[in-house]
């Protein structure tokens, strides 16, 4: 890789380089923000040039910084930013892809963390071809680079000429974001996996009765054994599959709805779904589900569940306090077992695997379609 | 709760064998000895909507010169992974061992862990006199009628059990 880097192209990235390196430092980066962003403005690298760096050249090298015993906790100096980023790149192949998949999710989420507001602060949202002078110039009394275009008088001809293009432009652009995140997804995968069946233990669908996880089934995600990964038609699972749930706990760190519930249904469709069996996703789910957080720590999958919430093994639960588990899922800590909410659920769900009712519609995830009259 | 296995409940019953052997064969050997006809009775052990065992007693005649002594097979016993060691297994011999019983059976076989049969009243040294395709440790008897075995005779398993 370096032989493509010429020593101009060097001397161009390097401070780049040293700019991103500091979304690695253990402290509060944003203290460097405006640093990073006169940075990436001086590069004239365009805002996707710059995610390439990031993912490519920079994450590899200093996201163990964020996983050490020790970490380093002012920014490198520059000159040894760009000394460590060339060794990287000068090695064979094989070993920058090993170091390319292990630091995928962690820069990720540093990605998804700052990302958004340092290409707002460097690029400004403005469009990259210089577009006519803007009628009013508006006097430069705040700093320009936060500030979206001023948007003309609406003029119908205008639209109707540039507002299909500009639509256009919006999908592909959104379609072309999409697609990386796949692609980046699909890289990730075997590791995720290998780290998600290490952490899962025994698979437990081998250890309960086949009624509990077909109750499960039931209640989470009653299309599981047909849909491929998402389904928008089985009245009840409200648009979250287990693939989907398994998605949100493997892929996503942190996790706000919008444009990741996209993301998530997109994995869980064309990679998730696609790299295990239903049986596979299962064992996952019913060992890494979140069940809430209990004496502030994470309380995940069954197994875990059963001791924080009854204090007992799985084995030793009965049918209705598995249900109480089951009945948790979709919002945990507000459904603990013990509490009103959560034992209404539970008669829901009972009546429900009764046969007296059905969840109404796909969004029914509460089976109002199932209280007491 | 203890009670006779229903078909509704085989293919909760498949799951059970298979995940308590960690294979399929002897949830063939249950389907199969239904098949032919050669199946008793089956138990199974249920709390709520879950079933968590399973049992199964196939007819085991000894032939003698004499004739023919009505036993059972206990084979398999299933108790699903999450759920062993709560005397499940137990509860499970005790209900069908009473059936055998009032069924007129006369003697019951098995051929399992030494360490565990014996707590249901099965012993190695019972079954020493019969003729049988097993022998040793594992080979266990348990007498309705105390010194019923001690004549010996040949031991007919079900065609099922391919022996």
């Amino acid at each position: 890789m370096t032989g493509e880097l010429s020593a101009t192209m060097i001397k161009r990235r390097a401070p780049v380089w040293a700019a991103l390196s500091d979304l690695f430092v253990d402290t509060d980066v944003s203290i460097f923000y405006s640093d990073i962003v006169q940075a990436l403005r001086k590069s004239r690298f365009t805002p996707e040039e710059v995610e390439h760096i990031l993912f490519d050249e920079v994450g590899p090298v200093f996201y163990t910084n964020l996983i050490a015993e020790n970490r380093v906790w002012s920014a490198w100096p520059p000159e040894q930013v760009r000394d460590l980023v060339l060794d990287f790149l000068e090695l064979p192949p094989f070993q920058r892809r090993a170091a390319l998949d292990e630091s995928a999710e962690l820069v990720e989420d540093i990605f998804h963390e700052h990302w958004p507001l340092l290409r707002d602060a460097a690029w400004g949202g403005r469009p990259k071809r210089a577009a006519k002078p803007r009628p009013p110039a508006r006097p430069a009394s705040h700093s320009p680079s936060f500030s979206w275009p001023r948007l003309p008088a609406l003029r119908w001809s205008r639209v109707l000429v540039w507002g299909p293009g500009l639509l256009a432009a919006l999908v592909l652009a959104f379609g072309g974001y999409q697609a990386l995140a796949l692609a980046r997804a699909k890289a990730r995968t075997p590791l995720i996996l290998q780290q998600a069946w290490a952490e899962a233990g025994p698979p437990l669908s081998r250890e309960l009765p086949v009624s509990w996880i077909e109750a499960l089934i039931r209640v989470e995600d009653p299309g599981f054994r047909r849909h491929h990964g998402v389904d928008f038609e089985t009245p009840g699972q409200g648009m979250t599959t287990i693939t989907q749930a398994l998605v949100k706990r493997l892929y996503f760190r942190h996790f706000s709805p919008g444009i990741a519930k996209i993301e998530q249904s997109l994995i869980a469709r064309f990679v998730l779904d696609e790299a295990i069996t239903k049986e596979e996703q299962l064992d996952l789910f019913l060992s890494l589900a979140y069940f809430g957080t209990q004496d502030g720590r994470d309380v995940i999958g069954f197994r875990d569940a059963a001791t924080a919430y009854y204090g007992r093994a799985l084995g030793e639960l009965d049918s209705r306090e598995f249900l109480a588990l089951v009945a948790m899922l979709p919002a945990p800590n507000d459904l603990r077992p013990g509490t009103p909410q959560n034992s209404e659920r539970v008669t829901r769900i009972e009546r429900m695997l009764a046969d007296e009712c059905m969840p109404s519609n796909w969004a029914d995830v509460w089976l109002n379609a199932c209280a007491q009259q | 709760m203890i009670r006779a296995a229903a078909p509704g409940d085989f293919p909760a019953i498949r799951a059970i064998i298979r995940h308590a052997f960690g294979r399929a064969d002897e949830a063939n050997l249950v389907e199969a000895l239904r098949e032919d006809g050669d199946m008793l009775y089956e138990f199974v052990a249920q709390e709520g909507i879950g079933l968590l065992g399973h049992i199964a007693f196939s007819r085991l005649p000894i032939e003698r010169p004499a004739g023919r002594v009505e036993a059972a097979a206990l084979a398999p016993l299933s108790v699903l992974p999450a759920f062993q060691r709560q005397g499940l297994g137990l509860a499970l011999m005790e209900a069908s061992l009473a059936q055998c019983r009032a069924l007129g059976c006369k003697a019951v076989l098995v051929l399992g862990r030494p360490s565990y049969y014996p707590r249901a009243g099965f012993r190695a040294d019972l079954a020493e006199p019969l003729e049988a395709p097993f022998s040793g440790p594992s080979f266990m008897a348990l007498e309705m009628e105390p010194g019923v075995l001690k004549a010996g005779g040949r031991v007919r398993y079900a065609k099922a059990f391919g022996v």
